[in-house]
C-alpha cells in the first residue's frame, strides 16, 4: 500500500457517506494546506478561513477525484485556486481596502491583508507551536537509538518499512513495532501540550 | 486479523494502536486498514492517535508545520460545523437499472454529462428565485442541513417527495430536479448527479425512475407558476420547465 492508496481508502469511505473519514484527511493535511496558503496570504485568520473553504470545496468535489494524481496534489490545486479567489474577492471588498488605506498601506497589495492582529498571531500562539516543535525534537532525542533511528528514517527521510528494515537489518515487523513505540513515547510528552484531559477529546 | 471495537471511553488495544500507527505510514493491509477506519467514529482514541502521529511527523519535517494544538482543535471543530451543513456525499455509481441499460462507460459518461448540463441549467435559473440563503454568494453557498437524493426504500412503492431521475436525456425529456442541497454539490463544473449507492430496487416506470424528496414536492406545490410566465421572461435560454408526475 502506498500513501496514495491509504488516502484512497479514506476517500472511498467518504464517497460511501462516511464523513468522519474526511475528518481524518483534514487532520492529516490541515497544517500543510495552511502553510501553503500562508505563502499567499499573511493574515492567519484569513489563512484558516481559506483552509476551511479549501477542505469544503475538496469535499464537494470529491466525487470528481478519480485518483489519477495523488490526493495531496489535487488538494494543493484546490487550495491555490481557493486562495486566489479569496484574494480577488478581498481586493474588491471596499471594507478591506478602506481599512488597509486607513493604515497607510495603499501602495503595497499584499499588505492589504496583513494588518489585522488575530489570535493566531499572538506571542502565545507562536510560542505554542514553537513549544510543540521543541517538545517533539526533545522527545526524539530522548529515545533509544533503535526507536530514534526508526522514527526519523520514516518521518524525515520518508523511507518505507521495507527500506528501513533493510537499512537497520531487522524484520519489517520489528520496524513497525519500533515506529509505534517511538510514537507512543513522543505522544506521552506531547499530551500536556495538547490540553486533552483523559476521557475528553476533541 | 479481527479487531474488536473498543467502547467509546476505552482506548485501543496495543495491537489496534499498532495497526493504526502502520496505517499512518500506509504500511498496513487493506483489510486491517478498513477495520481501523471502521473504529474512527466509535473511538476518540483513534482520532487522537491519528492526530498526534501526524503532528509528530509534521513537526519533525519542518518547524513551519509544527502545530498550535489549540488552533488545530478549533479548526477541526469549525470544520465539523461546516461539514454538517453539506449534503452527505454518496458514491458516484449509476442506479442499477441505469447501469444495466447503459451500454458501457462511454454512454454512462454521456448520460451523466447531459444530466449534469441540465441540472446546471436548472440550478442557474432557479437560483434567481433566491433559493440560496440570503446573503450567500458563490463563495460560500449555504444549503439546508440535510438533503441528498432520497432513495426509494422498496421496489414498487414510491415514498412521498420524489425526484424524477429521467434518462437518457435526449433534449426532449426534462432533466431531473434535485433538492437544493444537491445543487450545491452539482454546481461544480462537470458535476454529475450522485444517485444513492445503496439503491437496490429503484422504482421504475418505462422512462422514469423516481427518487423522492419531501421538500421538493412542497416546493413544486408552492411554485405552480413555474412556467413561461416567470420574471425571467423567455426561460428557454437558461431555464427549463420540469414536470414531475408523482405516482398516486
Amino acid at each position: 500500500m502506498t500513501d496514495a492508496d491509504a488516502d484512497s481508502l479514506l476517500i472511498e469511505r467518504v464517497k460511501r457517506g462516511d464523513t468522519k473519514a474526511f475528518e481524518m484527511l483534514v487532520l492529516k493535511y490541515q497544517r500543510r494546506v495552511e502553510r501553503l496558503i500562508a505563502r499567499m496570504v499573511r493574515d492567519p485568520d484569513v489563512v484558516a478561513d481559506i483552509a476551511q473553504e479549501t477542505f469544503i470545496r475538496a469535499y464537494r468535489a470529491l466525487p470528481q477525484f478519480r485518483g489519477e494524481s495523488a490526493f495531496y496534489t489535487w488538494l494543493y490545486r484546490v487550495a491555490v485556486n481557493t486562495a486566489k479567489k479569496a484574494l480577488v474577492d478581498m481586493k474588491r471588498d471596499p471594507i478591506v481596502t478602506e481599512a488597509a488605506r486607513a493604515n497607510g498601506n495603499e501602495d503595497d497589495e499584499t499588505s492589504l491583508l496583513e494588518n489585522v492582529l488575530s489570535d493566531d498571531a499572538t506571542p502565545e500562539a507562536l510560542l505554542a507551536s514553537k513549544q510543540l516543535a521543541a517538545t517533539v525534537n526533545a522527545a526524539v532525542d530522548a529515545l533509544s537509538e533503535d526507536l530514534r533511528q526508526a522514527i526519523t528514517l520514516r518521518e524525515i527521510d520518508g523511507l518505507s518499512y521495507e527500506e528501513i528494515a533493510d537499512l537497520m537489518n531487522t524484520p519489517i515487523g520489528t520496524v513497525r513495532s519500533r515506529i509505534f513505540r517511538a510514537r507512543e513515547a513522543i505522544s506521552q510528552r506531547l499530551r500536556p501540550l495538547l490540553d486533552a484531559p483523559k476521557g475528553k477529546r476533541w | 486479523m479481527m479487531l474488536n471495537a473498543p467502547k467509546p471511553d476505552e482506548g485501543l488495544s496495543e495491537s489496534q494502536a499498532q495497526a493504526l500507527s502502520a496505517l499512518v505510514d500506509a504500511e498496513c493491509g487493506a483489510e486491517e486498514a478498513e477495520e481501523i477506519l471502521a473504529l474512527w467514529g466509535q473511538s476518540d482514541d483513534v482520532r487522537q492517535r491519528w492526530y498526534e502521529a501526524h503532528c509528530i511527523g509534521d513537526a519533525l519535517r519542518s518547524p513551519d508545520l509544527a502545530s498550535n494544538p489549540a488552533h488545530d482543535a478549533q479548526f477541526l471543530q469549525a470544520f465539523r460545523a461546516r461539514l454538517a451543513q453539506e449534503p452527505v456525499l454518496l458514491a458516484p455509481q449509476a442506479l442499477p437499472a441505469v447501469a444495466a441499460r447503459s451500454r458501457g462507460r462511454a454512454s454512462r459518461w454521456w448520460m451523466a454529462a447531459s444530466i449534469a448540463a441540465g441540472v446546471g441549467t436548472v440550478a442557474l435559473g432557479l437560483s434567481q428565485f433566491a433559493l440560496l440563503a440570503p446573503g450567500s454568494n458563490d463563495w460560500a453557498p449555504r444549503g439546508p442541513a440535510q438533503g441528498v437524493l432520497a432513495s426509494s426504500k422498496s421496489a414498487g412503492s414510491p415514498t412521498p417527495g420524489s425526484v424524477a431521475a429521467s434518462q437518457p436525456f435526449d433534449g426532449k425529456q426534462f432533466p431531473p430536479l434535485v433538492s437544493q442541497a444537491s445543487w450545491v454539490a452539482a454546481s461544480a463544473p462537470r458535476a454529475s448527479i450522485w444517485p444513492p449507492a445503496n439503491v437496490t430496487s429503484p422504482v421504475q416506470t418505462p422512462d422514469v425512475q423516481l427518487i423522492r424528496d419531501a421538500r421538493l414536492d412542497r416546493y413544486l406545490a408552492a411554485h405552480q407558476g413555474f412556467s413561461a410566465a416567470s420574471p425571467l421572461g423567455d426561460p428557454s435560454a437558461h431555464l427549463r420547465n420540469v414536470t414531475v408526475e408523482p405516482r398516486r
